[in-house]
């Protein structure tokens, strides 16, 4: 899913480790998000978005129409 | 700060770990093949020759873990695909039981090829299948205990990943024990040797491994 996570993360001025510090995960993880390799769980999604002050669509683009 | 290096840097860096792969896998394989020849190895049958590489591949995979986690900023941030030595130090403790455990495993697939080889070539062995056997048990009941402790540990992505690995090496292993089952039941291939029902568990777990981290985009140069 696109997201704009790399974008607010280096707006704040933080590393990859640092953002992941303060979501109590991995590096990795970070990456994977940022890189599109890996959608976060909803909870981790509303906490990212809580971090920048955002909402959850603000942060993750889902492209998604419902059919009529 | 962001913790991506240039594309070029970063393929760059994945060849020189390539080229380090290839050079200690071949020349490991190369001297164990030499002691082999030296000895009853000729006379091995073709599965614990198989086993032997496998074991071989969990150590070698292991040993640079381990190095690198033992030697973050000397040696782990060119050997192990991460951004930077802190990285490492991050994760030090599971990467630290994820090297001793693949080691562990190697070591003991190993002597059970070393074993069975030997046995089957006439020759005495080192220690007997069955004490092979019992130490690879062994080893198992660690490896599942020491998962578990590192499932607690990890994070979403890292169970993620864990699950992903379990789904990808249970549906290759239907498919090739069904088929080569159903194929050797109808005579049209040979049945397979008790070692290689091993070597196929732990062959694919490793090629499960392969396809779901880069599937997660984590063999993408960093």
């Amino acid at each position: 899913m696109e997201n704009r996570v790399r974008e607010h993360r280096e707006a704040a001025g933080w590393s990859q480790g640092e953002l992941a510090r303060r979501l109590g995960v991995s590096r990795q993880t970070i990456n994977a998000v940022e890189t599109d390799k890996y959608d976060p769980s909803l909870p981790l999604a509303l906490r990212m978005a809580g971090l920048f002050g955002l909402e959850v669509r603000e942060l993750f683009i889902d492209h998604w129409v419902a059919k009529e | 700060m962001t913790t991506t290096a240039s594309p070029a840097a970063g393929w760059k860096k994945v060849a020189g770990q390539a080229l380090i792969g290839f050079v200690a896998g071949a020349g490991g394989m190369f001297a164990a093949l030499s002691v082999l020849e030296g000895g009853d190895g000729v006379d091995w049958p073709a599965s614990a020759i198989i086993l032997l590489g496998i074991g071989f591949v969990y150590v070698l995979m292991g040993a640079f873990v381990g190095i690198g986690t033992l030697a973050p900023r000397l040696v782990g941030q060119r050997l192990l695909n991460v951004a930077d030595a802190e990285e490492i130090l991050e994760e030090r403790s599971s990467m630290g039981a994820s090297a001793v455990g693949c080691i562990g495993l190697g070591a003991a697939l190993m002597l059970l090829a070393c074993a069975a080889g030997s046995d089957a070539a006439g020759a005495p062995p080192v220690v007997s299948v069955a004490m092979a056997y019992w130490v690879m048990l062994a080893v198992l009941v660690i490896f599942t205990i020491l998962s578990i402790w590192m499932w607690r540990d990890f994070d979403e992505l890292w169970r993620q990943l864990t699950l992903e690995i379990s789904g990808i090496t249970g549906n290759l292993l239907m498919l090739v024990a069904a088929v080569w089952g159903g194929a050797a039941a109808a005579g049209l291939v040979p049945a397979p040797h008790p070692l290689d029902l091993v070597s196929l568990a732990f062959g694919v777990m490793l090629l499960a491994c392969f396809v779901a981290t880069a599937r997660r985009g984590m063999m993408t140069p960093r």
